[in-house]
């Protein structure tokens, strides 16, 4: 049991609008990104050692199509489990294929050839680890999902048989969230389907005021409640490439002090922040913006 | 561009302690006079990443010698581990009356 889909494969084609689909509106779909964007970061933070070598999981798109766009394929490793969200549920699946579960499973248990036979069934013991491999990525997913207000993970329950299990129509419309490993293979990705109510899930967050009858507000809540990474960084310098190069393992290298330091999100500066290195670890205080 | 020319052009480097995460609304409500405590594993070393446009160029361990921050490099790129993300306590700035 397996299935894949064409969206963790490749990057999203541009396609003609086709009437009876949904409209999805820019908001909604650019936080589903950013938030899913932040779930491929904590999975490889905490399955780093069962991933293939200086690879990563990494977030492939976002696509909404129908269920039955969810192509099904043999590869008898492949797992599955089935969730909701929230109080007002959002009915949605996981599914990791049959190559990188076999990787992980294989990993774990410190086998040498990870890659070999990859389309041998798992045993019961693999099936084991593999299960709590995907529990694991759920409760990651949930712990992200709570905290960008959609909710919590509720009636997880592992698929023995995809087709048999998933309460989805064929024409159920999804939001199908892939995802890949970097630089490697297609065959090894996760996807997530959720349907289409984690669009309203995501636009009206609950919120105990009367806030939440203002559309627009909803929106800037649900967005202000996602993760934002965050790099604290004590300094910079410039430096010739061939200088970098000759770096080695044993140099040293006197650091900026910290007085000068900030907080960074993808390379854009927010705060200004004075660095205090001690022995036991460290503390930023947060200074007035110099603007 | 020969191989000598690449070789002089000049990349800015940071040195970046720690990546946490944060939710974007705590993140807009830092104020001045705010402190973020981290405190290291286990009695861990601090480590430092050395990025140059968002890729991690070496990691090194931190220690402060004589008043001075030193970074010892570890390993060239990112190492086996990866990004850690910190957990850092925020406390609010103490106001007076």
């Amino acid at each position: 049991m397996s299935t894949t889909t064409d969206i963790a494969a490749q990057s999203m084609p541009i396609r003609k609008y086709e009437l009876g689909r949904p409209i999805i509106r820019r908001e909604p779909r650019v936080a589903l990104e950013r938030l899913h964007n932040a779930i491929a970061h904590v999975w490889s933070d905490s399955m780093a050692e069962y991933l293939p070598r200086g690879a990563a999981l990494e977030f492939a798109g976002l696509d909404f199509g129908s269920f039955a766009s969810v192509t099904i394929d043999d590869n008898p490793c492949a797992q599955a489990a089935m969730f909701s969200i929230g109080s007002d549920p959002v009915s949605g699946f996981l599914i990791m294929s049959g190559t990188l579960a076999k990787f992980v499973v294989t990993n774990r248990l410190g086998l040498k050839s990870a890659t070999d036979d990859a389309a041998a069934s798992l045993t019961r013991i693999e099936t084991a680890i593999a299960r709590e491999t995907i529990r694991t990525m759920l409760m990651r997913l949930r712990d992200e999902y709570n905290a960008a207000g959609l909710g919590s993970l509720a009636n997880v329950r592992e698929c023995e048989d995809l087709t048999d299990s998933l309460p989805f129509t064929p024409d159920d419309y999804l939001a199908l969230l892939g995802f890949r490993m970097s630089g490697l293979d297609d065959e090894m990705h996760v996807l997530i389907g959720l349907n289409g109510n984690v669009v309203n899930a995501l636009s009206q967050p609950r919120v105990d005021g009367a806030e939440g009858s203002n559309h627009c507000g909803a929106i800037i809540d649900a967005v202000a409640q996602l993760p934002i990474e965050v790099d604290i960084v004590l300094g910079s310098w410039k430096v010739p490439i061939e200088e970098l190069l000759r770096l080695r393992p044993g140099d040293r290298i006197v650091l900026p002090e910290g007085e000068d330091a900030w907080l960074a999100a993808r390379g854009i500066r927010l705060r200004r922040a004075c660095l205090e290195i001690t022995q036991t670890g460290a503390r930023a205080e947060i200074l007035r913006s110099a603007r | 561009m020969t191989p000598q020319s690449l070789m002089n052009t000049v990349v800015e480097i940071e040195a970046v302690l720690s990546s946490m995460r944060m939710r974007a609304d705590g993140l807009a409500a830092l104020a001045p006079g705010d402190h973020l405590d981290l405190e290291a594993q286990g009695g861990s070393v601090l480590t430092v990443r050395l990025m140059a446009d968002g890729a991690t160029v070496a990691t090194a361990a931190l220690a402060v010698e004589d008043g001075r921050l030193i970074a010892t490099i570890i390993n060239r790129g990112s190492g086996t581990a990866g990004q850690r993300i910190d957990q850092w306590k925020h406390s609010k700035a103490k106001t007076t009356a």
